[in-house]
């Protein structure tokens, strides 16, 4: 009982300083941002989040597209993916496989690959510089296809083969059943959907030219942006993906505790 | 049969990801038989004998392929590991989780510039490597948990009466189990050792030391320069290399999650 314990605080200890680890450079942006760096005299001062809010539209209008394009891009992934994952994972027909390599492989294609062709693809469509240009693409991603396949493959498949002699409505299926059931897969899908949209920073800048057109982490990317008024815009685009996390925490939080070894 | 008529489903997604990802692609496999963007006459395999002969291509794959092989396995283990120990001993501390996800959330400017301040002597390989570490560990984490939470607790409780301990537990019922997701994580992992480049490029600009130069530096040299054909032949290799690895591990997944369904 007594090593049980000793096992148990040593792995909390380091877990915890881990975790301190990953957070001080968030800390270390946060004091930058009202105008404690400890390289030079420290001055207290709330001016970047004033210039934010107030001052300078640019950023909280860059800040209002992110939450525009991240925030499409989040439903309506989720709204194609869903299905066409729970195909790829439960329905065999020929092909499957290989289509769903390519969905894989495309995935992991370096950016400055494809970017290129999405920008005369963009044109052709005539979504160029448009805020479409940066949707469209995120929400036919194959990432939350891929992800949303290998969740719903741990659904069992005698229980749906089940549920399926009560009903043969798709749809139904779908919805009451499969979705509850992967709900935990959904939410981590549409936070890192989220997050990733979010960041991105190349694909803004060759999909649209317009700067009033960009969204907040273009702005935030460069190196000119150390100053009080980048520290605060960052604070404030760190915000909204970690209120979603938190979403994410709770989903998961139940699963987990009945997880846990005795 | 009415199941035949469910692949339909499919096909909202497969349209769009047509259209804004396969036609992307099929255009630089194009490209890569092409002479340049101005002379658009097929040029066989001239390409990937100017791409072969180029002493930097050579520098960058060597480099990228040995970030990989020690990142990406790496990256796996310390983040199974570390989602096993949360569960078992931190799971009612929230902090905790989230800590590991804040570091992706952050700008690469940010990084680079903390990085600066206190980590600038050590090479530029480690920098690399702990950078990589240090920001998407969390994601992987974060897809772990969501795995472990929905592991099916009928099959833990049976395999405990049966006497199997901790390790034994994890190892032949929790493993297999998360497969799938396991697959997922790696596949993301190996995106994520390319995506590096952001944070090298803030540090070194378009040349840094010859340790770091990686495929990613070659690509953006030449998209930089638009000098299309040399970045579309990469991919056209990149894409076999990718298809052979994902096929591989694809095949283990499967032997993995047969073991248990």
């Amino acid at each position: 009982m007594v090593k049980r314990r000793i096992v148990k605080i040593t792995f909390s200890v380091v877990l915890i300083a881990l975790a301190v680890v990953m957070v001080l450079p968030i800390i270390f942006t946060v004091l930058c941002s009202i105008g404690i760096d400890f390289n030079e005299e420290i001055t207290f001062s709330l001016e970047g989040y004033i210039d934010f809010f107030v001052w300078k539209p640019l950023y909280l209008k860059a800040y209002l597209r992110s939450v525009l394009i991240a925030g499409a891009a989040m439903f309506g992934t989720l709204l194609v993916s869903i299905p066409a994952a729970y195909i790829f994972a439960k329905v065999p027909f020929r092909g499957r496989n290989f289509l769903f390599y390519i969905y894989i492989i495309v995935m992991m294609m370096p950016f400055q690959v494809t970017l290129l062709p999405q920008y005369i693809v963009s044109r052709y469509l005539n979504i160029y510089d448009t805020l479409y240009a940066m949707i469209l693409p995120g929400i036919f991603a194959p990432f939350s296809v891929f992800l949303l396949t290998q969740i719903t493959k741990s659904v069992p498949g005698e229980f749906l083969e089940a549920v399926r002699l009560d009903t043969s409505n798709i749809f139904v299926v779908l919805t009451k059943i499969v979705v509850p059931i992967i709900r935990p897969g959904i939410v981590c899908a549409a936070v890192l959907v989220f997050t990733d949209q979010w960041n991105l920073v190349a694909e803004p800048i060759v999909l649209m030219e317009t700067i009033e057109n960009y969204p907040l982490a273009v702005l935030l990317s460069s190196s000119a942006t150390l100053n009080l008024l980048g520290f605060a815009a960052t604070v404030v685009f760190m915000l909204l993906p970690i209120l979603l996390f938190g979403f994410f925490e709770d989903e998961i939080t139940e699963g987990l505790g009945e997880y846990r070894l005795k | 049969m009415k199941r035949k008529r469910e692949v339909l489903l499919l096909i909202p997604s497969f349209l769009g990801f047509f259209i804004f990802f396969i036609i992307p692609f099929l255009y630089s496999f194009y490209y890569a038989f092409t002479r340049s963007a101005f002379d658009m006459t097929w040029a066989g395999f001239d390409n990937f004998k100017i791409l072969f002969g180029s002493e930097y291509f050579r520098l960058a794959l060597k480099n990228t392929i040995a970030f990989t092989i020690i990142s990406v396995p790496l990256i796996m283990v310390l983040s199974v590991v570390i989602s096993l120990l949360i569960v078992q001993f931190l799971f009612q501390t929230p902090l905790v989780k989230n800590a590991f996800f804040l570091p992706v959330l952050l700008p690469s400017a940010t990084i680079v510039m903390v990085w600066q301040a206190y980590f600038s002597n050590i090479t530029p390989f480690a920098s690399l490597l702990v950078m990589f570490l240090w920001k998407y560990m969390g994601l992987n984490i974060m897809l772990i948990l969501t795995a472990l939470a929905g592991v099916d607790k009928n099959m833990l409780e049976a395999a405990r009466i049966d006497g199997a301990g901790l390790l034994r537990l994890t190892w032949s019922v929790t493993l297999p189990n998360i497969s799938p997701l396991l697959f997922f994580t790696f596949i993301l992992s190996m995106v994520n050792s390319l995506k590096i480049y952001r944070e090298s490029y803030l540090l070194w600009g378009t040349h840094p030391d010859t340790k770091v130069y990686m495929l990613q530096n070659y690509l953006n040299n030449h998209f930089a320069k638009l000098n299309y054909q040399n970045i579309s032949t990469a991919a056209i290799l990149f894409f076999v290399v990718i298809y052979l690895i994902v096929a591989i591990v694809f095949r283990l997944e499967k032997k993995a999650s047969e073991q248990i369904w």
